[in-house]
């Protein structure tokens, strides 16, 4: 057997290599249990360093409008509260109209009755690479934090939920302008009523594209113009997220494919690479 | 010396780094070290090197996939390997004691890992998860992540210029005093 030269890569390194690689392409469901834990661990000595970075680089580079996020007022928390209850309510009273039975509309109420906390959490680490990164912020199942939860700042603005099984203290975060986050069902108000609800609104499914921004499709004879409010109508978020602010239109275009139909473009309220704190609508059943 | 530089640069991307991003492009200090560390440690160190803090940015940047959070080894590992075995076979015709050397080469470093992240994912978007965690086509992907490269590149002058003032400290074998 020919001994391999200090400038050829070692047998071992060419099978970690290898190795490496088929682990790229095992399907997600083999690799997600051990690699999660094994991140967690990894994780748990360099955060509380993260931490202090991200509260320096926050001090160095400040949101814009610091005023416009704080959370951490009692009187922002409580409308957000009531707000988020009003909108879902709302949105529940209109699907309930819709019901046939009585049986289907007991289980609305229940879907739609459920009590939420808010819980402040500080974003202490984001993900490689450019553009939309998931967040991580340090609450976890410790302070109630489940799959799904919706994160909020400025009191309705919606910033994205929080994805994957969340640790003891950490969980991570999807912005709404993460690719993850997939189609989601929206409706858009107008500017001058900002607080029109969905049956007085234009139903849109919007999903992420390149520039950053959501898109989506309606049919022409709808009348919107720019600046136009959009608000989460979803059934796949939790009910504390319904009615959340998503963004404002920015572009109204024809479609080159359906000129019968419009694209609508939505910005994003928040700038995720500019949060340094959210607020997490938990279920406050979960809080232990 | 190089875990600590690691240690110290993993949290440091993750947390700080965000503060010079432009549009969205926070420049990277793991392809900066990287690139530092392929272009003056033997080859095999190199690799090593590489491969190990490629597969540490992958256990620190989750994907969402089919609802829940995948860390998976090998985007970023496999990108950083190859970007390693670039920038060793490239080093020989370079002056590698220059920031403009380490910024270069971190722009081609990370250059090969988007290629392998892009290429990774696309993959298993086909073939596996039915979706891939970026929006756009791969090559809108690839174009953001050039301005990724680019940032980091500019960023690695300065951090070039500061690493090659601690070269002794690192123990690389001797390839004397060459100087730009």
């Amino acid at each position: 057997m020919v001994a391999r030269g200090p400038d050829q890569p070692s047998r071992l390194y060419l099978a970690c290599l290898f190795l490496t690689a088929a682990c790229s392409f095992l399907p997600s469901a083999r690799v997600t249990p051990w690699t999660t834990d094994v991140a967690a661990v990894l994780w748990l000595p360099l955060t509380p360093p993260a931490h202090a970075l991200m509260v320096l680089r926050h001090w160095l580079r400040p949101p814009r409008d610091e005023s416009k996020y704080l959370d951490s007022q009692l009187l922002s928390d409580e409308r957000d509260r009531f707000r988020a209850l009003w909108h879902s309510e709302r949105i529940r009273s209109d699907e309930l109209e819709q019901r046939l039975t009585q049986i289907e509309r007991a289980k609305k109420m229940d879907r739609g009755g459920r009590e939420v906390a808010p819980l402040l959490a500080s974003v202490t680490a984001r993900g490689e690479g450019p553009g939309e990164r998931m967040l991580a912020l340090n609450a976890g199942k410790r302070e109630g934090v489940q799959n799904g939860d919706p994160a909020v700042v400025g009191g309705d603005v919606l910033v994205g939920r929080v994805v994957g099984e969340p640790t003891d203290v950490r969980c991570w975060l999807a912005p709404l302008t993460d690719p993850s986050t997939g189609r989601v069902n929206a409706y858009i108000a107008p500017a001058d009523r900002p607080e029109a609800g969905p049956a007085e609104s234009i139903l849109i499914q919007l999903r992420n594209d390149s520039s950053g921004n959501l898109v989506g499709e309606i049919e022409a004879i709808h009348q919107i113009s720019q600046g136009d409010i959009v608000r989460l109508a979803d059934p796949t978020w939790k009910a504390a997220a319904q009615g959340m602010r998503m963004g404002k239109v920015v572009g109204i275009h024809r479609s080159d494919k359906n000129p019968m139909r419009l694209r609508v473009e939505v910005k994003a309220e928040v700038d995720s690479d500019q949060l340094r704190q959210v607020t997490l609508k938990i279920d406050a059943g979960a809080v232990p | 010396m190089f875990i600590l530089a690691v240690a110290l640069v993993l949290p440091i991307d993750a947390a700080f780094m965000p503060v010079f991003s432009i549009a969205g492009a926070s420049p990277s200090l793991a392809g900066i070290l990287a690139a530092f560390v392929s272009l003056n440690a033997s080859r095999r160190a190199a690799w090593w090197g590489c491969f190990l803090m490629g597969l540490l940015v992958d256990l620190s940047s989750p994907q969402l996939v089919m609802g829940s959070l995948l860390f998976l080894p090998g985007p970023n590992t496999l990108g950083f390997a190859l970007g390693s075995g670039t920038v060793t076979v490239m080093r020989s015709l370079l002056l590698r004691r220059s920031m403009l050397t380490v910024a270069a080469m971190t722009f081609v470093l990370l250059l090969a890992v988007s290629l392998i992240w892009v290429f990774i994912w696309s993959v298993r978007g086909i073939w596996l998860d039915g979706s891939v965690p970026f929006s756009g086509s791969a090559l809108q992907e690839l174009g953001k992540r050039m301005g990724w490269c680019l940032s980091s590149a500019v960023v690695g002058l300065p951090i070039g210029w500061a690493l090659n003032r601690t070269y002794s400290w690192w123990g690389f074998p001797g390839v004397g005093p060459r100087k730009f």
